[in-house]
């Protein structure tokens, strides 16, 4: 199952969750927000079909977990 | 001298109908050294990098590794990076063209999210490949460049398309 959408800050369209890339913490906040199954917390990323913009954002570790 | 090796890949990619190609020397950027990864992201490289489809690195090898400053460029940024084609173009002083930093810079781009391709070019003993000017004095090397290329152009536009069209777990 997909993330939620995102639209692209640069051109308004509908961009493509691409990957899901796990990312090892490096503060504190970050390893308190970490999937312990997962051993890190997962940084979904979008790509714009319209302009192929690049953005992202970083799940909690319940959304993670139940994708 | 892996300032010649970057410009002549420079050119040879910029000769490449419809491709737009830029030299960025990591030398030159205003990164700190006094922390690391993406607290560091310089916003300028960032919008160069997510424009980018591919990567060329040209590195020099140190000590069989990669210099820490190039790495340390890399780190600050990742969503830039992700699905998007990497090629190596190693450069030394003797005989291994680089074989070595490019194995070891390799697992970085991966973890990265970079797609390395199978292509890599070696600029052995450096040192006499170019003039003072930068001009290539052994073009033997061009047909190795030439089929670098192909394959990070090919590996770039097929990546592009999914990176736009194929959604991750979509068929699950």
């Amino acid at each position: 199952m997909s993330a939620p959408s995102m639209t692209c800050p640069k051109c308004d369209t509908e961009m493509n969750h691409q990957a899901d890339k796990l990312v090892h913490p490096t503060t504190a906040e970050e390893a308190a927000r970490m999937t312990p199954a997962l051993d890190g917390v997962i940084e979904s990323v979008f790509a714009c079909p319209g302009c192929g913009w690049i953005d992202s954002r970083r799940e909690s570790g319940a959304q993670a977990q139940s994708r | 001298m892996s300032e010649h090796a970057a410009k002549l890949m420079v050119a040879r990619i910029a000769g490449r109908p419809g491709v737009e190609t830029e030299l960025i020397d990591v030398a030159t950027l205003p990164i700190p050294v006094d922390d690391a990864g993406e607290a560091l992201k310089d916003a300028e490289l960032s919008e160069k990098l997510n424009h980018a489809d591919a990567l060329v690195i040209v590195s020099p090898e140190y000590n069989h590794g990669y210099p820490g400053l190039l790495k340390h460029v890399l780190d600050t940024n990742l969503k830039e990076y992700i699905h998007k084609a990497a090629g190596v173009v190693g450069v030394s002083a003797g005989v291994f063209g680089g074989a070595r930093v490019i194995q070891n810079l390799i697992p970085v781009l991966r973890e990265l999210g970079l797609v390395t391709i199978f292509w890599d070019v070696n600029f052995t003993t450096v040192g006499s490949r170019f003039d003072e000017d930068g001009n290539l004095l052994d073009e033997s090397f061009l047909p190795r460049i030439d089929k670098f290329l192909d394959e990070l152009l090919w590996m770039a536009e097929t990546l592009r398309y999914g990176r736009e069209h194929v959604t991750i777990g979509g068929s699950g």
